[in-house]
Formats: C-alpha cells, structure tokens, sequence
C-alpha cells in the first residue's frame, strides 16, 4: 500500500506530541496532588491561648480538637508553652533570650493539623471563628490562601499543558485526515477494483486500520519514551520531587498513553477511510 | 419462465437527483445476450451503474440477480457485486502487478482463501478466456484486446449470473472488437451467465443477432436487433 512517507512520519511525530503533552498533564497532575498533599498535611493552625488561661481550659481545648471531625486524624494537638517557644525561637536566632531580662511577649499555643478537605479558606475561617470563642482562647491564626494559591497554579499549569494537548490534537487530526486522504487517492484504481468485484468496506479499510494500529503504538511508545527521560532527569536533578513514589498511577499512566496512541489513531483513521468510502466512487477520481 | 436476472419495472435512472432515463422496464432472463445501444450522453452507464447500485435507484422497482436494489443497503452491495462479472473500457488491470496477482488480488477480495482451490480456479478463467500461458505475464506486455480478456477472466472468477460489460471495446480495433464480443458471447453460453453489452458502436451490433435495447431522449426501449 504505497503512501506519501514525509506525511506519515509528520503524523506519528504530532501523535507523539500530543501524547507527551497529555502524558506530562496526568504526570503533573499526579505529582502536583502529592505535592500538594504533603505540604497540606504539614500546615500549622496555630490556636493562642490567653495570658490568664486555666489548665483545665487548656486541656478541655485539647481534647476537643482531638474529638472535632476538623481535626487530622492520626496526629495529635500540640501543647507549645511559651517558655519553650522563646527557648526554640532562641535557638533560631542564636542567642539566649532569657539573658535578655525582658518579659516574655509570647503566648502559649496550641498547633493541630486539619484534613485535606478542610484546607479551603472559607473551612478555615469557620474553623477559626468556632475556636476563637472558647474559653481561654485569645487568637486563631493560619495561613490563609497558601493552599488555594498552589492548587490554582497547578491547575493553571494543567490547563496550558491541556490547550497545547489540545492545540496539536488538533494538527495530528488535520495531518491524519490529509495523510489517509492521499493514501486513498493514491490507491484510488485498487480501491475502485475491490469495490467493483465486491469486497467489503471491512475488506477495503483493513490494511488501513492495520496501519492506524501500528502508528498509534509507535507514537505511543515514543511519547513515553519522552515522559519517562523527562522523569528521570528531573528526578536526578531535583529528588525531592519523589517522582516515582506511587508507581501503580504512574503504570496507568503509561498504559493510557500507549492505549490512548493507538484509539486517537484507529478511531480517526477509521472515520477518514469511512468517509471517503461513502463518497460515491466517482467522486474520487 | 424462470426467474429474470434482471426485471426493472418503471425505474428510474437518476444522476445527482436529475433523471437521465424514466420509467424504465427491462427484463433480462438467465443466460440471455442482450445489446444495449445508444448515443453518448444517453444513459447506458448510468443504466448499468444503477444495476450494479453505484447509483441508487430512483424510483420503480428494480431486482438485480435477486437482490431489490431497493433494500439493498450499503452492506448488501458487495454481495450483489459478487453476482455481477462486470468489465468496462477502463475498468483494466491493476498495471503493478502480473496476471495471476490480479486475479488473486480479485478472489482475496471477495473472500476466497489463499491455496490450491483459489490457483485452480485462476487457471480455469484464464483457459475460459484462452490465454492460459499468460498467467505471469506483467499487463503492459499484453495487447489491449489480451488485457480486457483477462478482465473478463477477472470478472468471471465468482461464476457471475450476469455480465456487464460497458464500452469494452472502446480502445480496440474493429476486429478485436468483434473477438471480444465473440467471446463474451461464448462465455455467456458456457456459464449460462446473461450478458448486457453496453455500447455506442452501432456497427458492432453485426457481429450477430441478439436482443437490442436502445437508450434514446431519456426512455428505454426494447426492440430486437
Ligand atoms: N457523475 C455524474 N454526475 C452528474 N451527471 C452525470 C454523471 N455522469 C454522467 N452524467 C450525465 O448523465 C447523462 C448520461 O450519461 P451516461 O450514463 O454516461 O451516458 P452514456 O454512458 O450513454 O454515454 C449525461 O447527460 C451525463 O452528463
Ligand atoms: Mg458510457
């Protein structure tokens, strides 16, 4: 089945880009949810507590936060006194504060940790204004928009990597189209010949959608070639991006990719041939 | 009477909507020799398109070697086709491959295994239409009147009911010409297949006595030659 050559290596070579680009989407979202997560599961909501606060109040305070659905299961709230917060400030900065003489401006806090689901601004805020009436409470403080400002950025990231998807997607459907159409009309008399001695349209597109199979997979596996070089050069470089660390999602990953390659593929060289097919046979010629 | 290869009953013969040939009746019965004449322009292909549904039918009724074209849909079409020997003036040989690759490529096509029945089968149509030693032969070392032999050879692989032949002599001399339709005539005698013999060359309808049907003014009409 002779065809064009250049136009079928501009196919599996925007195939390829296509699939990099949705790869490096699923691979960047992955790893900006995991990110993301361990920076969430770190976040300090720091609770002051008055001057005058009573023990009693203190640890009523602390088994309430261990008891509210807010409250990360698995770790536990942190009783911090402000002698020891001056002590560890201390050491931050190098120097012993107590020699100082001064009175200790700091209060004693309690820090916990809040799920995943709750790390939105306007949970936090509830979340701060039920505390901040308790008794012995004087402030609640976190940091606000940290976690909606990451999310947005990651999203925003995905979703420029998705329009570039998009964009090429695009261009391999134009490349498609144009390739098969050519390779049709380039066996325009052997087409003619099989429809007039009456084989099938099944019979007709079949070496077609054999080689919409074999592209798809090509381009496929160069995709992830590229993910994958991608991946472990950023991993060399940068390892605390822990990009291997869930290999079942990346598996999948790969295996959408190639499975992906092969449907965009089959599906549109499938519905080319079909097209030109139904076109009455004078029309090609 | 057995049953027509071909009854039109009132058929219509459209091109992109527009009627070339109306209300058309025809009845071709097994085995029969029938000439179909007519200016060009007239109708003939369009008339032959229609029997074997690479138009479709535009109105009346229509039964092709038992199928109602109809309810023959899309899916159908091949089938019929595999009824139908048909040959036209450039309906020739695939020219990148030898005799027997043409006729291989034919049976492939048309759902024959390859094998010892196929080949066999090969050698029959090509003894049928006499060029036997020409299996490997490359078509441009043939003569047009051999390359059209071999189309009919092609044509007869799937032991067609009906033979359509369009303009078949278009590209050969008076003589060959007349062989061809000898042999068209022999083949359809041999394999009782009908033939419709489409042509414009009046003088070809010497060769010998059968049916006429003339396409004239948009109406068919059947007249003996
Ligand atoms: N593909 C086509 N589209 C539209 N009109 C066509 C087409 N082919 C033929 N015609 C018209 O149909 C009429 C009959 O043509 P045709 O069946 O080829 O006649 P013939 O075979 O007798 O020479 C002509 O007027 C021709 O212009
Ligand atoms: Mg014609």
């Amino acid at each position: 089945m002779p065809s064009p050559r250049p136009n079928q290596l501009y196919v599996i070579f925007s195939l390829s880009l296509v699939l990099f680009l949705l790869g490096l989407v699923g691979l960047w979202t992955f790893q900006a949810s995991y990110l993301t997560r361990q920076l969430q599961e770190n976040l300090d909501i720091i609770v002051e507590l008055e001057v005058d606060h009573t023990k009693e109040q203190r640890e009523l305070l602390l088994l309430e936060l261990l008891a509210a659905d807010y409250h990360q299961p698995g770790s536990t709230p942190e009783y911090l006194p402000k002698e020891q917060a001056l002590q560890e400030m201390g050491e931050d900065l190098e120097r012993d504060l107590d020699d100082l003489g001064l009175n200790n401006p700091l209060l004693d806090v309690i820090t916990f940790n809040v799920p995943i689901v709750y790390l939105q601004s306007d949970s936090l805020a509830a979340i701060a204004s039920e505390l901040q009436v308790k008794p012995g409470v004087a402030g609640v403080f976190y940091q606000d928009n940290f976690v909606d400002r990451i999310a947005a950025n990651a999203r925003r990231l995905g979703w420029v990597l998705l329009g570039l998807a998009a964009l090429f997607a695009l261009v391999a459907g134009l490349l498609i189209h144009n390739t098969v159409r050519l390779s049709l009309y380039a066996n325009r008399f052997t087409i003619k010949t099989q429809e007039l001695v009456g084989a099938s349209w099944g019979f007709i597109s079949r070496p077609y959608l054999w080689r919409a199979v074999g592209q798809g997979l090509l381009a496929g596996l160069i995709a992830l070639t590229g993910v994958l070089g991608l991946q472990v050069w950023l991993q060399s470089v940068l390892p605390e991006l822990d990009l291997f660390a869930e290999p079942v999602r990346l598996g999948f990953l790969y295996g959408g990719i190639l499975l992906l390659g092969l449907l965009i593929n089959f599906v549109s060289h499938y519905v080319v041939v079909r097209r030109y097919l139904r076109l009455r046979l004078d029309d090609l010629y | 009477m057995a049953e027509a290869i071909v009854e039109l009953r009132g058929a219509n013969i459209q091109q992109g909507g527009r009627n070339i040939l109306e209300n058309v009746d025809l009845r071709i019965a097994p085995g029969e020799f029938v000439y179909l004449v007519g200016k060009t322009g007239a109708g003939k292909s369009s008339l032959l398109k229609t029997l074997y549904a690479a138009l479709p039918l535009g109105g009346g009724s229509a039964t092709v070697a038992g199928f109602n074209l109809a309810k023959t849909g899309r899916k159908k079409i091949p089938q019929l086709r595999r009824k139908l020997g048909i040959v036209f003036q450039d309906f020739n040989l695939l020219m990148d491959r030898s005799v027997e690759e043409n006729l291989r490529f034919a049976l492939r096509a048309t759902g024959w295994k390859k094998g010892t029945l196929a080949e066999q089968r090969i050698d029959e149509v090509l003894m049928a239409v006499g060029l036997a030693d020409r299996r490997r032969s490359m078509p441009h070392t043939l003569s047009g009147g051999e390359r059209q032999r071999i189309a009919f050879a092609r044509a007869l692989l799937n032991s067609p009911t009906l033979f359509i032949a369009d303009e078949v002599t278009g590209n050969l001399d008076p003589d060959t010409s007349k062989n061809i339709l000898e042999l068209m005539r022999k083949l359809g005698k041999e394999h009782g297949t009908a033939v419709l013999f489409a042509t414009h060359d009046y003088r070809l309808l010497d060769t010998f006595q059968a049916r006429v049907v003339r396409c004239e003014g948009g109406r068919v009409f059947n007249a003996e030659g």
